[in-house]
């Protein structure tokens, strides 16, 4: 007995992929949790498979007491995420006719084999993957240097340069974001050549472009943000919202099974908490004590929301230093006291 | 053509003159050429090389000249001659005189490092001693130096003498004779063979400038050598830098915090007075398109205190730069001044420096807005590094820049090579309170 499986897409119902199906028990899903959507009505947490018995399916609940349930008519429609799939018994002499290639609307050509407990899984043959991989990457990549350009306009223009300048800083950016996006497509390529994986990828990836173009689009002014503590908060914020997005688009990407949006929203959430919070106790060690922010941290125009001393506070502020830098001295001539010999000079 | 020659008839009167001055000037000449000459024979035998190496057969590690001050066996050098024995913690090497190609190890016993002057001694008297002059020569007369330049064999050379430079604790004979390596710690002699100097330096890229300790600050540190009683000990030599250094600051201090000098106005910024000591220079750069354009007025101490190994220690660095718009909207010129000031070389590189840890520790940092007594905000930063083997001294960069100026920020920072904690703080808070912005256009 031969059947036809076939898979549509819920949202997009013109895309119909068909396959067939050889097997007289199919389980649906393949890890230990599944959505199946029957008739409208939701079952969850089961591992279930379908049996034909050669009149009519039957839908079995594989946990130990899930029981099970006849299905009715020889013809049945299930619901799997986004994708519906309808199952149809099918003659020998059919099997020509039925079989249609499997094109997804990312433009890769559905396979599909079947694990020894007769899974169904598809993937995207390597060759298509690459192609699939590529232009989604190119799109990518055009869209990022758009935005670049316009990232290097609004400098030039700020910085009041001519187009020269403006096509080296564009080129210069260009470069090392095609450098990026390369060593990307790369290590996408290696881990991501399962079509589930793209799809999530592709389905991510606008997610990611647009919050890429966010970023991108707002840094000339994030720059020029008159307060510490407003380019702080903005900056957490996008931060936040950038990484939440990002993590959740590659946590999917790579744990597809594991990674349930809730799930990866929680840990990229935590993941931001604890760069913010990494951020604060900078920034708190750089007003208190250190100018361990580097230069960014002097520029004059985030300066005015600080707080301001009398000069007498410049001999205390020196008081601090210099009892600091007394304290690495004496770690020097401790350890050198340690080594040291008979003949060695006094450090008074 | 012909070309018409016209004769010039000469009275004989006027000729006989011309070969009076004609012999005068060729035995001036001559005469001068056997001074040279006589001084040499004179004083060759009381010059000598110096030399510091692992041992009398060893290769060099370092030389330079000295000369006998002493019949005992006292000599005259620089303190940079022998300043690598001064820091031998391991007393991996010795010092030597060389004399007729045998090596006497000599014994330090004493230095200045203000005055790079040291008196070493070796086993051997001899007959006599240079003389040590202490009155000046006139300006314009010729002087000599006696060394052996380059390591090659004695050598006489001769130029002018044109008195004597102070740059704050610092004093040097200015004069041509060529001075070369190695003929450091060699006497600078009048016509007379009298020492009144000691070779020290040249200025790098001048043609003959060239500079000798005056025998004064030599004859000082020689008297005391000779009046102390107990032994030199070479390991307390640390705390001996570390007092000479202070002097060299408070001295420093002193000339900044007490300038009477009228203060400098930069672009409409009034900055505190720079005491003479200091050299100054000026530049006035304007942007490509005439955006904007940067005023400096950077001052700096000539000389500084050589220490050990390529190392100076009481130099001294100041640098105002005022930014002007001059047709960019604000939020330009704030972008622009950004860069300028990422792009320029300041406290942020200190970071990513490498030191060495037997100069100094690494730094520590601080930065805050403060408002001087004219109501002006400055964004300063400071970084201290102390110095390792000197108590209470340290290396100080700064820079602060006034954040309430819209269309002109002034960037003042500077750098400071030995300097206590009281007057790290005395000097910045001299300076930050002095710097005023003069509405008047300097009228007042």
């Amino acid at each position: 007995m031969k059947f036809v499986l076939k898979l549509k897409l819920k949202d997009d119902p013109q895309f119909v992929f068909h396959q067939h199906w050889e097997k007289v028990r199919l389980t649906i899903g393949s890890s230990a949790k599944n959505d199946v959507v029957l008739d409208g009505g939701e079952i969850k947490d089961f591992q279930a498979e379908i049996v034909y018995d050669g009149s009519k399916f039957i839908l079995r609940y594989l946990d130990s007491d899930g029981g099970s349930k006849i299905l009715e008519g020889a013809r049945e429609e299930f619901f799997i995420a986004n994708y519906q799939l309808e199952f149809m018994p099918i003659s020998s002499s059919e099997q020509e006719t039925e079989l249609l290639p499997l094109t997804t609307s990312a433009g890769g050509t559905l396979s599909s084999r079947s694990s020894g407990r007769g899974d169904l899984w598809y993937y995207l043959d390597p060759q298509e993957v690459s192609k699939v991989n590529l232009k989604y990457l190119a799109s990518y990549v055009i869209l990022i240097l758009l935005l670049l350009l316009f990232n290097s306009y609004i400098d030039a223009a700020l910085d009041s340069e001519g187009v020269r300048d403006l096509l080296v800083n564009f080129l210069s950016l260009s470069l090392i974001i095609s450098l990026f996006t390369a060593a990307t497509s790369l290590v996408l390529k290696v881990v991501c050549s399962r079509f589930q994986y793209f799809t999530i990828l592709h389905h991510h990836m606008k997610v990611i472009v647009l919050f890429n173009l966010l970023i991108v689009f707002t840094s000339p002014l994030l720059f020029n943000i008159n307060s510490n503590w407003g380019m702080f908060l903005v900056s957490s914020m996008l931060t936040l919202s950038f990484l939440l997005f990002t993590f959740y688009g590659y946590a999917r990407l790579l744990f597809p099974r594991v990674m349930k949006w809730k799930l990866a929203a929680f840990i990229s959430l935590l993941y931001s908490v604890v760069l913010v919070g990494i951020n604060i106790y900078d920034a708190y060690d750089y007003e208190d004590k250190n100018y361990s922010l580097g230069f960014e941290a002097f520029l004059p125009l985030r300066a005015y929301s600080e707080s301001q001393y009398p000069m007498s506070s410049l001999s205390s502020s020196i008081e601090e230093q210099i009892f600091d830098v007394i304290e690495y001295r004496n770690k020097i001539i401790e350890k050198k006291e340690k080594y040291a010999n008979k003949n060695e000079r006094i450090y008074p | 053509m012909r070309k018409e020659v016209k004769m010039i008839k000469v009275s004989p009167w006027v000729a006989l003159l011309c070969i009076v001055v004609g012999v005068i000037a060729l035995g001036a000449g001559s005469a001068l050429a056997d001074e040279g000459e006589l001084l040499y024979k004179k004083l060759h035998t009381f010059v000598f090389q110096i030399k510091t190496s692992k041992s009398a057969d060893a290769p060099k590690l370092s030389y330079g000249s000295g000369f006998v001050v002493n019949k005992e066996g006292y000599l005259l050098t620089n303190y940079h001659v022998i300043s690598s024995k001064v820091h031998d913690e391991d007393d991996n090497y010795k010092v030597y005189v060389v004399i007729d190609d045998k090596n006497y190890e000599a014994k330090i016993l004493g230095f200045n490092i203000i005055h790079d002057i040291a008196v070493v001694k070796i086993d051997k008297k001899f007959d006599r001693a240079l003389t040590l002059k202490r009155e000046a020569p006139a300006i314009g007369q010729e002087v000599y130096s006696l060394g052996l330049p380059q390591d090659l064999r004695m050598a006489i050379v001769s130029g002018t003498y044109n008195g004597v430079i102070s740059d704050g604790p610092y004093e040097r004979v200015f004069m041509t004779t060529p001075i070369n390596s190695g003929m450091s710690g060699g006497p600078t002699v009048n016509s007379r063979g009298e020492v009144i100097g000691v070779n020290v330096s040249h200025l790098i890229g001048s043609l003959n400038i060239t500079f000798s300790v005056p025998i004064g600050h030599a004859m000082l540190l020689l008297q005391e050598v000779l009046a102390r009683k107990e032994e030199f000990a070479l390991k307390n030599s640390y705390a001996l830098i570390g007092e000479q250094l202070k002097q060299i600051q408070n001295s420093l201090l002193k000339e900044l915090l007490t300038s009477k000098s009228t203060p400098p106005i930069v672009a409409g910024w009034m900055l505190a007075s720079v005491p003479e000591t200091l050299k100054c220079w000026g530049k006035n750069t304007t942007s490509k398109k005439k955006q904007y354009q940067a005023i400096d007025h950077f001052c700096h101490l000539k000389n500084a205190a050589y220490l050990e190994n390529g190392n100076y220690s009481g130099s001294f660095e100041l640098q105002y730069t005022v930014l002007e718009n001059l047709t960019l909207s604000s939020l330009q010129f704030y972008r622009k001044i950004s860069s300028v000031l990422a792009s320029d070389d300041g406290l942020e590189n200190i970071f990513l420096s490498l030191f060495d840890k037997t100069i100094q520790s690494k730094y520590a940092c601080d930065e805050m807005v403060i408002v001087n007594p004219h109501k002006i905000s400055f964004k300063i930063a400071t970084c201290f590094a102390a110095l390792t083997k000197y108590q209470d001294l340290y290396k100080l960069h700064f820079k602060a820049i006034t954040l309430n100026r819209g269309n002109s920020y002034l960037l003042f920072k500077g750098e400071f090579n030995g300097i206590s904690k009281e007057n790290s703080k005395r000097f910045l808070e001299h300076h930050l309170a002095r710097i005023s912005f003069d509405d008047d256009g300097g009228k007042r």
